[in-house]
């Protein structure tokens, strides 16, 4: 790749233009090509000042509770990394062993400090854990509000209310997840009309899907499928 | 960000960090996390989402602190740099429909360069930044600190996909000379 793609593709990296695709493009990329890698840090240098512009906003005090608790649960920093970050590492470590070979072979000068930065940095910056599957869940027909569905990785589902959601003393909004190719929705829990949330360990089909909120009885659907009116559905779900 | 004198600099305490202190480490929390909470939450638009997103980018920290290399610049650039990357992701993969550009903070972003004038190498970057046409840097600040795509800023000033590219493509590599000079 030439100077001038890397340089266009590493400042766009940066500045958060790409989409979804062309980041993890550039990625795997920079992890191969200590050009991209090294621009990519450069890139960083000079637009991380633009943060100022954000106004700061304190973090509810949960955020260190939470984080307190996931640390309890971690063993020592250099286990964890090792546990972490695995995979990457020994590919890091295997390329580098072929390409030291290469170097010696060729007789030219070890990589400079900068590019062996510049791929620790594009290391650091992927992925440690999987990311939450993020979705919206909006009405089907007419309607107002919905939910924002937060799927973690072990199954946890998080609702969070927005908007005017409705029904009768009587009635619940029940979640289900319909799995591609399938026509048996799954039922993960009842959704809250008002506030936040958690369902634990809902059974999240592992296939791409879309997520469905019937109207039930009170409780929930009292045949293990929706048996009120389909209202709210979300976009097609890659986990 | 504020340092008393006495208090050890950030990158002391990611050395402490890499050996297991977690009192540096929420020494390092203190000082950080409501730059990187902004952060989050601007881009991510979503009080939980951005919670989560800083969370994880400080299990980050504390498992690689070790990994952390001064040349590549200050950790708070390193830390910056894992928080809006992974909120980024986030917001990436729920789709630009899925999350409503609901506030209309974005304008006020645009509005104000003078914090720069404040910030580490702010100043220089605040210059380069005024020399742009209007237009093209508030593309470049909307990008960055909203996390909007190409796509999503066609959508909202209704311009061509190619142009916004091929604008905010010319506007990074005259920012890029203006900071060279």
């Amino acid at each position: 790749m030439s100077g001038t793609d890397d340089e266009d593709r590493a400042g766009l990296f940066v500045l958060g233009a790409l989409n979804a695709e062309e980041m993890r493009a550039v990625r795997a990329e920079a992890d191969r090509d200590p050009e991209l890698a090294s621009a990519i840090v450069d890139w960083e240098r000079r637009l991380t000042p633009l943060v100022n512009l954000v106004p700061l906003v304190t973090p509810p005090a949960t955020l260190w509770t939470q984080l307190e608790t996931r640390l309890d649960r971690l063993a020592t920093p250099g286990a964890a990394l090792g546990e972490i970050y695995r995979p990457p590492l020994r590919q890091r470590t295997r390329r580098r062993g072929e390409r030291r070979a290469v170097v010696l072979w060729r007789g030219v000068a070890v990589a400079s400090m900068a590019v062996a930065a510049g791929l620790l940095i594009v290391l650091l910056t992927r992925e440690p854990t999987p990311l939450p599957t993020v979705a919206m869940v909006m009405p089907v027909k007419s309607g107002t509000g919905g939910w924002l569905i937060t799927v973690a990785a072990n199954g946890d589902i998080h609702a969070v209310a927005q908007g005017a959601l409705t029904h009768t003393r009587d009635q619940d909004f029940e979640l289900w997840a319909l799995p591609a190719g399938s026509t048996k929705p799954v039922p993960l829990g009842l959704l809250p009309t008002t506030q936040v949330a958690v369902l634990s360990r809902a059974a999240v089909p592992s296939e791409p899907f879309v997520l469905l909120v019937s109207l039930e009885p009170k409780g929930g659907s009292p045949t293990g499928l929706p048996t009120g009116p389909i209202m709210f559905g979300s976009a097609e779900i890659m986990r | 960000m504020t340092i008393n004198a006495g208090e050890p600099g950030s990158e002391i305490l990611l050395e402490r960090c890499a050996a297991g202190d977690r009192a540096a480490f929420r020494a390092l929390y203190d000082r950080h996390s409501a730059r990187l909470y902004s952060v989050a939450l601007r881009i991510t638009r979503h009080a939980n989402l951005a919670s989560d997103t800083v969370q994880e980018a400080f299990i980050q920290i504390w498992q690689n602190a070790r990994l952390y290399d001064r040349s590549r610049g200050a950790p708070e650039a390193w830390m910056i740099g894992l928080t809006r990357y992974r909120a980024l992701d986030l917001v990436r993969r729920a789709g630009p429909a899925l999350i409503p550009l609901e506030d209309q903070q974005a304008a006020d972003a645009v509005e104000s360069l003078a914090p720069l004038d404040d910030a580490a190498d702010g100043r220089a970057l605040k210059q380069c930044l005024e020399r742009l046409d209007p237009n093209r840097r508030r593309l470049v600040i909307l990008a960055f600190v909203e996390g909007f795509s190409h796509a999503e800023l066609s959508v909202q000033f209704v311009i061509p996909l190619g142009t916004i590219k091929s604008t905010i493509r010319r506007s990074l590599a005259a920012l890029k000379e203006c900071l060279a000079a």
